[in-house]
């Protein structure tokens, strides 16, 4: 065990603990001679433990006072959880209205939020249903930005997602390079349990060959899961398709993209945000994901145990209170 | 035996009720009390400046030469692990036109770990956009302060080149209701150099030349749309050519006249960032501070009341015996 004090200055006192062991006895009791006594190995003995006592009282209490603490520790445990990487998107089109209306009367409002404001609520939600899971996050536009290192305190997480509120979108909507830098955050770790990476986006981007190969060869490589939480724009139709016909990437650039992910030797699975049961959904596939024992790296919190010192300093004065009362001083 | 006059009297200093009183006081610091006080802390959004002029290598950290962007980020770290518990701070980073909130404040003792780390992964790269509009960087970002929490207060770190250059007659307009207390950093050195350009590895590639940036402000090109030549209404653009040809706009220095008076028209304070202690005094400013209970232990209190009754009887009553006993047998030299 190893412990650390908080002001180590307070023990320099330590010193007026040698006091007790080297003054003499307080109280000289008067007799004409000692002499005719006999010695009195258990008087002596106690006298050798109350000064000890008196000293160790001090020290301990000195001890208490420096704010003795048990650091921060690691420890390597086998649990649940996974490792999430919040992929957001932070384009303009991120701005516009959320969901609803496929081909009806494009002018008639329905709702106000914006398709990031529903992104940034699911993600919250998740984050907080889901609370053992380490989480990373970029968001991304024309370029990835990383927000987040892999982490698993939940208030840094929640302000990450939070600040996604702040000021306006960003630029283009690039997927690609967001997807493989999100799988890049697993590059040099071993792989310690189940890996995923959420997408959460319009998801209006058009993949070129090259990257498309990339990222269905990171995701083998490292053994990633991809979900996609797809955020309709109003008006658009969505990325499962119902007419085969309507593949054209310039009409539903998602529904492309999704069918590429389809093709994916890796987990891939979408949820589409309207529906209300998506999140759950989502939320109970991670779950079903870590049925596999996963390892990690719990942390132990620094702990206080001034009181303990308190405690014994205060078991050794009873002591030394008990002695004082029971002393004989004169006979 | 009959008791007769004792000039050292034990019983005229008895050690049990101070004994008791510590025991007391023990009992008290046992149940490790907790008071809700209310301690200055601390609620920072830390906005860093990473445009590209914020790569010149003329800063030194611990006699090495560092970038702009690495000494401000190592003066972040350091300022954030001196802050009290309890205090918070969200980082921020300052490109193009805009400043963009990573995560808005947190606590820093319990987070700091991950704030580090994220501090660490701050580099230049991270630009969305190559231009570095400060004035109209520093704008959005006292907007984004005022949109995070109460108290939040900004500190914005940057070395004040504006890339394009502004116009003097024509400035950014700064009209944000929000009434945000802070301050801007300059970071950088006072002698203008070469902006380097990186490769993808960080390793310095080349420098911007004369050529490569706009040496003269957008609006004294005239107007993008027509023909060379024509000047737009207000603008002077009689000496245009002579001054992009003696333009130093590819040189780097910290434009420190540049951020007082930024600081002046948005009502933050201006600090130039030299030194730890300093940016790390300027972050204790009592004037920054907001006041919210928090939860501290005091269970040192009752315990050094105990340490101080354990003194007095241990130490000090044995010490004024063997001084009076000393006297007294000068005095009157004990029977043998």
């Amino acid at each position: 065990m190893n412990i650390s004090v908080q002001y180590p200055w307070v023990l320099l006192l330590l010193v007026s603990g040698i006091v007790p062991l080297i003054t003499r006895e307080t109280a000289p009791v008067r007799y004409s001679t000692f002499t005719v006594l006999p010695p009195d190995t258990i008087s002596n003995a106690a006298a050798i433990a109350l000064r000890l006592a008196r000293s160790a009282s001090l020290v301990l209490l000195i001890i208490g006072l420096s704010g003795p603490y048990l650091p921060e520790k690691e420890v390597e445990r086998i649990g649940e959880g996974a490792q999430i990487i919040l992929l957001l998107d932070r384009s303009r089109s991120m701005d516009q209205p959320f969901g609803g209306q496929p081909f009806k009367n494009p002018l008639l409002p329905a709702g106000g939020e914006t398709k990031g404001t529903v992104s940034r609520r699911l993600l919250s939600e998740f984050v907080a249903d889901r609370r053992n899971d380490k989480y990373g996050m970029l968001v991304f536009s024309t370029e990835p930005i990383q927000v987040l290192p892999l982490t698993d305190k939940t208030e840094i997480i929640q302000a990450a997602i939070e600040a996604g509120n702040i000021g306006r979108g960003l630029s283009e909507t690039n997927v690609g390079p967001g997807i493989i830098d999100a799988i890049r955050f697993f590059e040099d770790k071993s792989y310690t349990g189940s890996r995923v990476i959420l997408l959460v986006s319009d998801g209006g981007a058009r993949l070129d060959v090259a990257t498309r190969i990339q990222i269905a060869d990171l995701l083998k490589r490292f053994r990633i899961a991809l979900y996609w939480i797809y955020i309709r724009s109003r008006n658009s139709p969505g990325i499962v398709a119902s007419r085969t016909e309507e593949k054209r990437d310039d009409i539903a650039p998602a529904r492309v993209l999704h069918e590429f992910f389809e093709t994916l030797e890796t987990p891939y699975r979408a949820f589409d945000a309207e529906d209300p049961s998506a999140l759950a959904a989502a939320i109970a596939e991670v779950n079903e994901l870590q049925s596999l024992p996963i390892q990690y790296i719990d942390i132990i919190q620094r702990k206080n145990i001034a009181i303990w010192f308190y405690a014994a300093a205060m078991a050794l004065v009873s002591v030394l209170l008990i002695a004082d009362r029971t002393e004989i001083r004169r006979w | 035996m009959t008791t007769s006059p004792d000039p050292v009297k034990h019983a005229s200093r008895p050690t049990w009720p101070w004994l008791t009183v510590a025991l007391l006081f023990l009992g008290i610091a046992i149940t490790d009390p907790v008071l809700r006080l209310k301690p200055p802390t601390f609620r920072y959004l830390f906005a860093i400046d990473i445009t590209q002029s914020m790569n010149v290598s003329d800063m030194h950290l611990a006699g090495i030469e560092v970038s702009r962007l690495e000494y401000a980020k190592s003066m972040v770290e350091t300022a954030t692990r001196s802050l009290p518990c309890g205090s918070e701070a969200g980082l921020a980073i300052f490109a193009a036109h805009r400043t963009l909130v990573l995560f808005s404040p947190v606590e820093v003792c319990a987070n700091f770990q991950a704030l580090s780390e994220m501090l660490k992964k701050i580099n230049w790269r991270m630009a969305w956009t190559a231009r570095s509009e400060v004035s109209k960087g520093l704008y959005s970002a006292i907007e984004a302060a005022g949109q995070i929490m109460n108290d939040t207060r900004l500190v914005f770190l940057t070395d004040g080149h504006e890339a394009p250059p502004l116009n003097r007659d024509i400035l950014p307009p700064f009209s944000t209701g929000a009434d945000i207390a802070g301050f801007i950093v300059g970071v950088g050195g006072t002698t203008p150099s070469r902006i380097p350009h990186l490769d993808e590895q960080g390793n310095v590639v080349g420098y911007w030349s004369h050529s490569e940036v706009l040496q003269v402000d957008v609006h004294s090109l005239g107007r993008p749309t027509s023909g060379n030549g024509e000047a737009m209404v207000g603008v002077n653009m009689a000496d245009v050519a002579r001054r992009i040809m003696l333009g130093q706009e590819h040189l780097s220095s910290l434009r420190e006249p540049h951020l007082r008076e930024l600081a002046a028209r948005t009502g933050l304070d201006y600090v130039r960032l030299d030194s730890a202690s300093t940016f790390v005094e300027k972050l204790h400013k009592e004037t920054y501070a907001r006041r919210i209970p928090v939860e501290t232990a005091t269970g040192w209190l009752p315990a050094s009341l105990a340490f101080a009754c354990l003194v007095h009887c241990l130490i000090a009553i044995p010490w004024f015996h063997r001084i009076r006993r000393n006297r007294h047998s000068l005095r009157s030299p004990e029977p043998i």
